[in-house]
């Protein structure tokens, strides 16, 4: 009589995974969080962190002062102060150029140097997905840059006056120019900042060229218009930031700031230039991941 | 100066992509002279002499001068010291004095070949009375200049590993932000040296064009600077450790 | 008289790791192979006699001068590296004549051709090396290391990417450098290729050097590892029995009609077998040693 065979040798080797599969939103999200995080440098070393940080701290910081002084003072300093909403985004925008010109190579161009996106195309993720997922991360991280220090001086000046809701009022009006100039600013940037970094695998070569392309944007539109002629005052439009800016004079009025306060050229000049950059720049993000070589 | 290095490191240099970019960016200085030049418009009481200046020293010397010299000063000897094909150039009995100045010279010749020329030609096209001067003036200062940047980022290359970084750092805040502030910091800008040799050279009016830095001054540090560079550089390739992969 | 390549306690730290620790040999004409797993310390060793790395103390010389900054050394030693990365832009023949050329020598043209014959590069020679193949850039780094005929060769994991015909090329080539009395030292983490080529090995085990020497006389010195021997004989269970009496005998097996002894020393164990046999009245057949491979050499050495 046989006993019953109960022994038995166990696989412990590779298993494969039969569960359910979370698909392409996830994979998108999931790459979203991450390259956000990674502009941030969270879950990196602290030299990673110094840039990001640094630039929304020293953005952040005359808000900061502004509200400080207004508490103490009260709003008579306020109405005395040299920090407005409008001028606020033009002070700092080197601040937030120095984000972009550090971080977009961050973003794109760790993945093309050491050869992993053959990696993510082989899962889930289409060539856009990536390209969106990255592209998202910075443009909020933009936006939180240049959202978040006029944020603090909304605040700042709210608690500051002695009747919060009509402080609170009086504020509200301006929520929309925070939002909308941040958003300009946000996609402006991106669309020029992400194109030149995803061309590259080399960090240090993007942030040149995008050094470069604010640079010599700036000091090539004040020489041509210098040259004069029939060209006028439209070189102003080769300047990044005098774009956005125009784009925020066009809309919510106010002192305008920098070259756009010496130039005369329609709102709608101001508008195609940076829907001009916007589209210009996307497309070309998109075309080189659709092309690119994984 | 040896003339197979020389050829290999102009092969390296002038990659298409590369000699493009460069390209178009000297073509910007040149489409604003074209510009000015088919104007014709001195409205704003700028003079087209006052302009030439302006255009080459901030365009030219300001913005094109540094950045070619940046790539190609450290590309140099970059390239291969981060690939590892330096062992190749190196691993020869060719007095380490050769290759640094060799690698040297054809860096700073194609940067004088991407400055100088495109300055000579903006300055002519956009003319005015004191064209020419201020033109040669300025492409052959932009040549020194170049010299000088080259020497300075090839002894980088050879120093530390993010070269590029660290110049374009040197380029933009010593040169642009903190010789803006402090005077003293002139005397150890190139940018500035180099604007003293062209108005020594051009010999403009002082309302045209002015440097910040006497001659003399920008002479000697132009070439002790030039020279230290050169001899680190040479020191650090005698010595240079190169390990193999890590296994 | 110098040997050509002399280490003296050399050793090489980077801050807390020592890559390299109080290392001392020579090396004389003729292929030694350099053993170990990866990590070990092969490639710092090969880049410090080849004067790329200074050591951290003792002193790395090369025909009695010191490797480390002295670019006149080269006239005497050809490095291949491990790196891949070979100027994609030449073809393999410009890049191998370059090579020629920076060493001086007096005909490169005719030098480069030989050299190229050498490692059956010719039918490739005139493409780009950026669109060689692994194996083929591999190739070309030999021939450049090889054109101005040194008497010193130094090959970092030579053979990584060749495919089997290209391998037996080059380690034959190898075996005929070094029997026409050139120094040559090549490093790799595979045995087999060590096996075959190198007369000598150094065993390099966590920055230090576990063994040096033939691997079947380092073999026969790992006395507290019992050597295993089959035996095929007329009468294996009468010879197993008779076996079992030996002192120098550790222990038998009979596994599958296959007689397997384990002895402590081989010289006694030899010497005590043909005796016990004939005595037993057995015909002995065949008597192999059967770990008397780099592998189980390399295996105890490393495992320490």
């Amino acid at each position: 009589m046989t006993l019953p065979d109960t022994s038995a040798i166990y696989d412990l080797g590779y298993r494969g995974y039969d569960g359910p599969r979370l698909g392409r939103r996830a994979a998108v999200w999931a790459l979203f969080v991450a390259s956000w995080r990674a502009a941030w440098g969270l879950g990196r070393s602290g030299r990673a962190k110094i840039v990001p940080w640094g630039v929304l701290g020293f953005a952040s910081l005359p808000a900061v002062i502004q509200s400080a002084v207004n508490a103490t003072a009260g709003p008579i300093a306020a109405r005395a102060s040299d920090i407005t909403y409008d001028n606020y985004l033009w002070a700092v925008s080197i601040l937030v150029f120095i984000f972009l010109a550090a971080q977009a190579p961050e973003l794109l161009g760790g993945d093309q140097r050491h050869r992993v996106l053959a990696l993510y195309f082989a899962h889930a993720l289409e060539r856009v997905d990536y390209a969106i997922a990255k592209l998202g991360a910075m443009v909020v991280s933009l936006l939180m840059l240049t959202i978040a220090p006029l944020l603090i001086l909304f605040l700042g000046l709210t608690f500051a006056s002695t009747d919060l809701a009509a402080g609170f009022r009086d504020q509200f009006g301006k929520l929309p120019q925070i939002l909308v100039t941040g958003a300009v600013y946000a996609f402006l940037f991106s669309a020029v900042g992400m194109a030149i970094a995803a061309f590259t695998p080399r960090r240090a070569y993007a942030t040149g060229a995008i050094v470069a392309v604010f640079l010599v944007g700036t000091g090539l539109q004040a020489l041509l218009r210098r040259a004069g002629g029939s060209i006028g005052d439209w070189p102003v439009l080769l300047d990044v930031n005098a774009v956005a800016e125009g784009v925020r004079h066009s809309l919510f009025g106010g002192n305008a700031n920098g070259p756009v306060s010496l130039v005369t050229i329609p709102n709608s000049g101001y508008f195609a230039a940076f829907a001009a950059v916007v589209i210009v720049g996307y497309v070309v993000y998109f075309w080189r991941y659709q092309r690119i070589q994984a | 100066m040896n003339l197979v290095i020389a050829r290999i490191t102009l092969r390296q240099l002038l990659s298409r992509r590369r000699t493009l970019l460069l390209l178009l960016l000297g073509g910007i200085v040149l489409v604003v002279a074209f510009v000015r030049r088919i104007s014709g418009d001195t409205s704003g009481g700028t003079s087209d002499t006052r302009f030439t200046a302006d255009l080459l020293s901030t365009l030219g010397i300001a913005t094109l001068m540094p950045l070619v010299a940046l790539i190609f000063g450290t590309g140099a000897m970059g390239a291969e010291l981060e690939e590892g094909t330096a062992v190749y150039i190196l691993a020869k009995p060719v007095s380490r004095l050769s290759v640094a100045f060799t690698k040297l010279s054809v860096a700073i010749v194609c940067s004088i070949l991407l400055t100088s020329v495109p300055i000579l030609l903006a300055g002519l096209l956009s003319g005015g009375p004191d064209g020419p001067a201020l033109a040669v003036g300025f492409a052959v200062a932009a040549a020194v200049g170049s010299a000088v940047y080259c020497a300075i980022f090839m002894a980088l290359s050879l120093v530390t590993g993010r070269a590029f970084v660290f110049g374009l750092a040197y380029v933009l805040v010593w040169e642009s932000f903190l010789a803006g502030l402090f005077a003293g910091t002139r005397t150890l800008s190139v940018r500035e040296q180099t604007l003293a040799f062209a108005a020594a050279l051009a010999k403009p009016p002082a309302d045209v064009f002015k440097a910040d830095l006497p001659l003399g001054t920008a002479v000697v540090v132009a070439v002790v600077v030039a020279a230290l560079a050169l001899a680190i550089t040479v020191r650090r390739m005698a010595r240079i450790e190169i390990a193999g992969e890590v296994t | 008289m110098t040997a050509p390549v002399e280490l003296a306690a050399v050793s090489r730290w980077y801050g807390n790791v020592v890559a390299v620790n109080e290392i001392s040999f020579e090396l004389r004409a003729g292929v030694t192979g350099l053993l170990g797993p990866n990590g070990a310390g092969k490639s710092t060793l090969l880049h410090l006699i080849a004067g790329f790395l200074a050591p951290s103390a003792g002193t790395v010389t090369v025909d009695g001068h010191p490797a480390f900054g002295d670019p006149e050394v080269y006239r005497r030693i050809g490095l291949v590296p491990e790196r891949e990365a070979v100027y994609p832009f030449l073809t393999g023949r410009e890049f191998v004549e370059a090579n020629a050329r920076l060493q001086g020598v007096a005909d490169p043209v005719g030098a480069t051709a030989r050299a190229i014959e050498q490692v059956d590069l010719s039918d490739v020679q005139d493409r780009r090396v950026g669109t060689y193949s692994k194996g083929m850039r591999q190739r070309a780094k030999v021939a450049a290391a090889l054109v101005h005929d040194p008497s010193i060769l130094l090959l970092d994991e030579p053979f990584n990417g060749m495919d089997p015909r290209q391998r037996l090329h080059t380690m034959e080539l190898l075996r005929s450098l070094g029997e026409n009395g050139r120094t040559i030292l090549f490093s790799s983490h595979i045995l087999e290729e060590v096996e075959r080529v190198a007369g000598r090995i150094l065993v390099i085990v966590a920055g230090r050097l576990a063994a040096s020497g033939d691997f079947r006389s380092i073999r026969r010195l790992m006395t507290d590892r019992p050597h295993t021997f089959t035996l095929r004989s007329s009468n294996d269970r009468g010879l197993a029995s008779a076996l079992l009496d030996e002192p120098a005998v550790s222990g038998v097996t009979l596994d599958d009609g296959v007689l397997v002894v384990r002895a402590a020393d081989f010289g006694t164990f030899s010497r005590a077998v043909s005796g016990r046999a004939r005595r037993a009245g057995i015909s002995l057949y065949e008597l192999l040693p059967t770990d008397e491979s780099l592998e189980s050499v390399f295996s105890y050495l490393v495992r320490g």
